[in-house]
C-alpha cells in the first residue's frame, strides 16, 4: 500500500504527536512497512533518561536526620520540580526522533495512572515507561509493581501481614491487567496478603521480611504460598489480560469504539508472543484497517496530543516555560497528575463548553497574543501552592513561520488554503467554499497566510486527528 | 435555496430558518421548551480544601473542644448560639438573621463510609456521588441532566458553574452544564466572527453521531446559550449590595441570572482556600466572612425578588478536620463534617439531627451518621421531583427536610 498524505499524516499523528512540515516531506519517497519498522525499531532503543533534578529521595535512617524545616523544604523541592518534568517531557514529545516511544510511553503513562509528588519518584517511573514502552508487557508490570513511586500511590507501603491494605492488588487487576468481572473480591484479599511487604526504601525497591505474610493463599482457585511474582505470573497467565491491553491499546490507537474481531485476533497473536508490545503496535500500524477512512480524523485529540500535535506542525516555542501546564490544567489533563487512579477517560469527556472555546480560541492565544482572561480553579491544597492559579495573562510563542512560508512564495490564496488544510486537518470541513474567504482578508502574503492558518487551526476538525 | 446562497444571504448575519436545529431555532425565539424540575433551582456552594466544621458550628457546650483545640477554640462567649449546644462562628455573624427568620437547616456529621483524606480524591467523592471505593467519571448533576433531558433538551444552561472550567459534579454522561464567569464574558469569548459562522454549521451534523457532529453540536449550544443568557440578563443588574470580591461578584452573578428566569436548575459556585494546616483562626474566620456576606446578600436579593421559596442553597467542603488542633494552631485533614441547606422552602429549619459526638472518634476524626447521598437524594426527590435513584445509582434514605 502506498499511503496518501492524509493518511502518512494518520501513522504520525497516532504513532506520535503529529508530523511536522519536515517530517512529512521526509515520508512521502518512503515504504511504510519500512517506516513503522523503523519508527518502533528506534522505539525499542534505551531512552536517555531524562534528568531534571539530580540526587536521589533520603532512605527512612537518612531522613531521620533531617529536621522538620528540612524535610518540609526537601518535601516542597521534590514536588515543585513535578511540573518542571511534565514540562521536559512535554519538549521530548515535541522534538524526540522516536516519536512512538514517546506515544506508547504516554499511553502507559494513562494506564499505569500515578499521582507524583517526588520528582526523582516520577523520573524513575517515567524511565521506566519509556524504556519498556515497546517493550515486554509482562517485564513492565514486574518492574511497575516494585515501583517506588507505584507503591507509594498505591499504598502498597502499608500493605502488611497484620494489617493488608488492598489497594494495589485491587488496582491491579482491575485497571492494569484483568479488568472488572475476571476476579473475585476474594481473589483480591488473598492476593493483597502476597504483596505484603513489598515497599519503597529512598528509591529502590525493599522487600520487608518481617511484613511479608508467608501462609499459604488461595488465588484463582489454587492454594500456595505464593508470592508477589507468582501472582503475577497467574494474572499474566490468563488470556483476559491479553485482551484487556489490546482493546485499551486499540482504543488509544486506533478507535475508541473497539471492533471486537480485529482485537481477538490481535490479543491472541499478543498471548503467543508473550506480551511483545513492539509486534502488537507494528502489527497494528501496519494493517491497511488502521488506514481505513473510519479511523482516519475520528479520535478527539487529548489536551497533550493537542498542545504537542500543534507545537510540531508550528514549529513552536512557548514564552512561558509553563505554558503548556496551563494548557493541560484548563483543559484537564496534567501529565503527572491523572484525575484518579483509573487515569483519564478520554473521548467525548474532553469536550464541554469551556474546554471547547478555549481549544477552538488557542490559536487566537498563541498566533494572534490575545490576551486570556481564563483563570485555573484555586488549588484547594494548602501544601501545592506550585500550582496556585498562576496569574497567565497571555500564551504568546515563537512561531517558525519562515519555514513554511517560504514553501508558498509563489502560490495563490487558494493553493496555499488547500495545501495547509490538507496538512492541518485530517478530516475536511463541510463548508462553503467561499466561506473562509469572507474571513481572511489580509491582502499581504505572510499576513494572509498567517490568517489562513489561524482559521483552519480554529476549525472544530482541528481537534480531531 | 441553495447552500451557497443560504450562506451569502444568512449565515453572517442571522441565523435563516431552514436546517437549524431545533434548539437553535427555539432559542432564537426566546420561547424554551418546558423543561422538568418546574421553578425550582438549586445554588451549590463548595468550600474548598476541608473547611473546618467544628469552627463553623461551634460545639460551645463540650469540654472537650477546648481541651483538644486551646489555641483555636472559639470561646463560649463569642459564639452566636443557635441552641443550647451549637453556635455561630462569630465571622458568620450575617447568617443569623437567615437563621433567625427559619430560613436555615444544620446537618451534623455529614460523610461516607471508609473516608478519603485526600482533597482531590474526596472531593470526587462528593461530586461524582460515589462510594469511596467506586471511580465515576460524570458528577451527580450531570446525571441529573442526562435524567431529565433524557436527550431532548439541547440546553448546556440547564446548569452553570461560576468558574473557568467546569467541576466534575457538572458533568454527565450525555450532557454537560456550561462554565462562564459572568454572561458578558461568555457571550464575548463567542462573538468571533468565525465562530457565529461555525456555530450555524452544526446541522450539517445534525443526525451524526460522529466526533466532528459532537463538536459542532457543543459549539453551537454554547453559541447559542450565551446569546440567550445574554439577552436575558442585559437588562438586569441588581441594585443589591453584594461584597466587591470574588466571591461575592459569583453569587451577584447568580442572583441575576436567577432574576432572568432562564430555566437553570443548578447554579454551583466555589470558595477556596480552608485548607488551614497552620494559623487557622485568621484564614478561616476571613473566609467565612466573605462567604456569610455573599450569602446574606444572595438571600437578601432573592428574597426581594419573591424568588427565595423556590430556591435551595447547598453549601459543603470535601472533609471536616481532626478534632484535635496541630502543633501549629490548625487543624489537620478529618472526615465528617457538617452541610447547610439555606433556602425559602425548608419544611424543617434550626438543627436537624444531633451535634458531634467528640467523644466517640474514629482514629480522632469525627464519624459520620448521615451520609452525605442522603442529602442528594433529597433534594433530587423532593426539590426536583425526580427519581433519585437512577442518578445516585442506589437508594438512599430520604430525609425531612423539604
Amino acid at each position: 500500500m502506498k499511503p496518501t498524505q492524509t493518511q502518512w499524516q494518520h501513522l504520525y499523528w497516532r504513532a506520535g504527536f503529529g508530523a511536522s512540515w519536515a517530517d512529512l516531506q521526509k515520508l512521502k519517497q518512503r515504504n511504510l512497512q519500512v517506516e513503522v519498522r523503523r519508527l518502533v525499531n528506534d522505539g525499542q532503543k534505551e531512552p536517555k533518561k531524562i534528568v531534571l533534578l539530580q540526587g536521589q529521595t533520603p532512605k527512612l535512617a537518612e531522613a531521620k536526620q533531617l529536621s522538620t524545616a528540612e524535610k518540609k523544604a526537601l518535601r516542597k523541592k521534590l514536588r515543585l520540580n513535578v511540573p518542571k518534568l511534565n514540562a521536559a517531557w512535554i519538549q521530548e514529545m515535541q522534538h524526540s526522533s522516536s516519536p512512538l516511544r514517546e506515544k506508547m510511553a504516554f499511553f502507559w503513562h494513562t494506564h499505569f495512572a500515578c499521582k507524583h509528588k517526588n520528582v526523582y519518584y516520577a523520573q524513575i517511573q517515567l524511565h521506566l515507561l519509556r524504556k519498556n514502552a515497546l517493550g515486554n508487557f509482562r517485564e513492565m508490570l514486574h518492574a511497575i509493581a516494585k515501583d517506588p513511586a507505584m507503591i507509594t500511590f498505591l499504598n502498597n507501603q502499608q500493605n502488611k501481614k497484620d494489617q493488608p491494605n488492598e489497594n494495589f492488588a485491587r488496582e491491579l487487576m482491575e485497571l492494569f491487567t484483568l479488568g472488572r468481572g475476571n476476579y473475585t473480591e476474594q481473589d483480591i484479599k488473598e492476593s493483597a496478603r502476597a504483596f505484603t511487604g513489598w515497599a519503597a526504601h529512598g528509591d529502590d525497591f525493599l522487600f520487608r521480611i518481617k511484613q511479608h505474610d508467608f501462609d499459604s493463599k488461595t488465588f484463582f482457585g489454587k492454594t500456595g504460598n505464593f508470592h508477589g511474582e507468582d501472582i503475577i505470573e497467574m494474572i499474566l497467565a490468563k488470556k483476559e489480560t491479553a485482551l484487556f491491553i489490546t482493546n485499551k491499546l486499540y482504543k488509544f490507537l486506533v478507535n475508541e469504539n473497539i471492533n471486537q474481531q480485529l482485537t481477538g485476533r490481535l490479543a491472541d497473536d499478543f498471548y503467543q508472543s508473550n506480551y511483545d508490545i513492539a509486534k502488537l503496535v507494528e502489527q497494528m500500524l501496519v494493517a491497511d484497517w488502521f488506514y481505513a477512512p473510519e479511523n482516519i480524523g475520528t479520535q478527539i485529540k487529548s489536551p497533550v496530543q493537542l498542545l504537542v500535535g500543534m507545537g510540531k506542525q508550528l514549529g513552536m516555542r512557548f514564552g512561558n516555560e509553563f505554558s503548556p501546564l496551563f494548557i493541560q490544567k484548563i483543559l484537564g489533563q496534567v501529565i503527572f497528575d491523572p484525575p484518579n487512579v483509573a487515569g483519564w477517560k478520554g473521548g467525548k469527556s474532553w469536550i464541554d463548553s469551556a474546554t471547547l472555546m478555549f481549544r477552538l480560541r488557542l490559536p487566537e492565544f498563541i498566533i494572534k497574543a490575545a490576551e486570556i482572561g481564563i483563570q485555573n480553579k484555586e488549588e484547594d491544597d494548602a501544601q501545592k501552592e506550585d500550582l496556585k492559579g498562576n496569574g497567565f495573562r497571555s500564551l504568546s510563542a515563537e512561531i517558525h513561520w519562515e519555514v513554511i512560508l517560504d514553501l508558498f512564495k509563489n502560490n495563490s490564496k487558494k493553493q496555499i488554503y488547500e495545501q495547509m488544510q490538507a496538512y492541518l486537518l485530517q478530516t475536511n470541513p463541510q463548508l462553503n467554499q467561499q466561506a473562509p474567504w469572507t474571513f481572511i482578508q489580509a491582502s499581504q502574503t505572510e499576513e494572509q497566510f498567517k490568517e489562513i492558518v489561524a482559521w483552519l487551526l480554529a476549525m472544530p476538525e482541528y481537534q480531531l486527528c | 435555496m441553495k447552500r451557497r446562497e443560504f450562506i451569502k444571504t444568512s449565515a453572517l448575519t442571522t441565523v435563516g430558518t431552514l436546517w437549524v436545529p431545533a434548539f437553535v431555532k427555539t432559542l432564537e425565539n426566546n420561547t424554551l421548551p418546558k423543561t422538568v424540575g418546574g421553578n425550582k433551582s438549586l445554588i451549590i456552594i463548595q468550600l474548598g480544601g476541608g473547611n473546618d466544621g467544628l469552627n463553623t458550628f461551634v460545639p460551645f457546650q463540650n469540654d472537650i473542644y477546648y481541651r483538644e483545640r486551646p489555641q483555636i477554640a472559639i470561646g463560649t462567649s463569642e459564639v452566636i448560639k443557635l441552641n443550647d449546644e451549637l453556635g455561630l462562628n462569630p465571622a458568620l455573624e450575617s447568617l443569623r438573621s437567615i437563621y433567625e427568620d427559619g430560613n436555615m437547616l444544620l446537618i451534623n456529621n455529614v460523610g461516607y463510609p471508609e473516608p478519603d483524606r485526600s482533597h482531590f480524591r474526596s472531593m470526587d467523592i462528593w461530586q461524582s456521588a460515589s462510594d469511596a471505593s467506586q471511580y465515576l467519571d460524570t458528577g451527580w448533576v450531570g446525571r441529573y441532566l442526562d435524567a431529565t433531558c433524557g436527550g431532548t433538551c439541547d440546553m448546556t444552561h440547564q446548569a452553570i458553574e461560576i468558574d473557568d472550567t467546569l467541576s466534575l459534579a457538572m458533568k454527565g454522561e450525555n450532557i454537560k452544564g456550561m462554565a462562564m464567569q459572568s454572561a458578558q464574558k461568555l457571550y464575548r469569548t463567542t462573538q468571533s466572527n468565525q465562530m457565529k459562522y461555525l456555530a450555524k454549521q452544526a446541522h450539517h451534523h445534525e443526525h451524526a453521531h460522529s466526533p466532528a457532529a459532537y463538536l459542532y453540536k457543543t459549539l453551537a449550544q454554547t453559541v447559542s446559550s450565551a446569546a440567550y443568557i445574554q439577552e436575558k440578563t442585559k437588562n438586569i443588574n441588581t441594585k443589591a449590595d453584594f461584597p466587591q470580591n470574588e466571591f461575592g461578584k459569583r453569587l451577584k452573578t447568580i442572583s441575576e441570572l436567577l432574576q432572568a428566569d432562564l430555566q437553570t436548575r443548578v447554579y454551583y459556585a466555589s470558595l477556596s482556600g480552608f485548607d488551614t494546616h497552620v494559623n487557622q483562626k485568621n484564614t478561616q474566620e476571613r473566609l467565612l466572612k466573605i462567604y456569610a456576606d455573599a450569602v446574606q446578600a444572595l438571600v437578601a436579593d432573592l428574597k426581594k425578588n419573591g424568588k427565595l421559596a423556590d430556591v435551595l442553597i447547598l453549601t459543603f467542603s470535601e472533609f471536616g478536620r481532626r478534632v484535635k488542633q496541630n502543633g501549629s494552631a490548625g487543624t489537620d485533614h478529618g472526615t465528617a463534617n457538617n452541610v447547610w441547606l439555606i433556602g425559602g422552602g425548608l419544611k424543617k429549619a434550626g438543627v436537624f439531627n444531633e451535634a458531634p459526638n467528640l467523644s466517640n472518634l474514629q482514629e480522632g476524626d469525627l464519624k459520620h451518621s448521615v451520609d452525605f447521598r442522603s442529602i442528594y437524594a433529597t433534594i433530587l426527590s423532593k426539590h426536583f421531583g425526580v427519581d433519585d435513584k437512577i442518578i445516585l445509582g442506589k437508594n438512599f434514605e430520604k430525609l425531612t427536610f423539604i
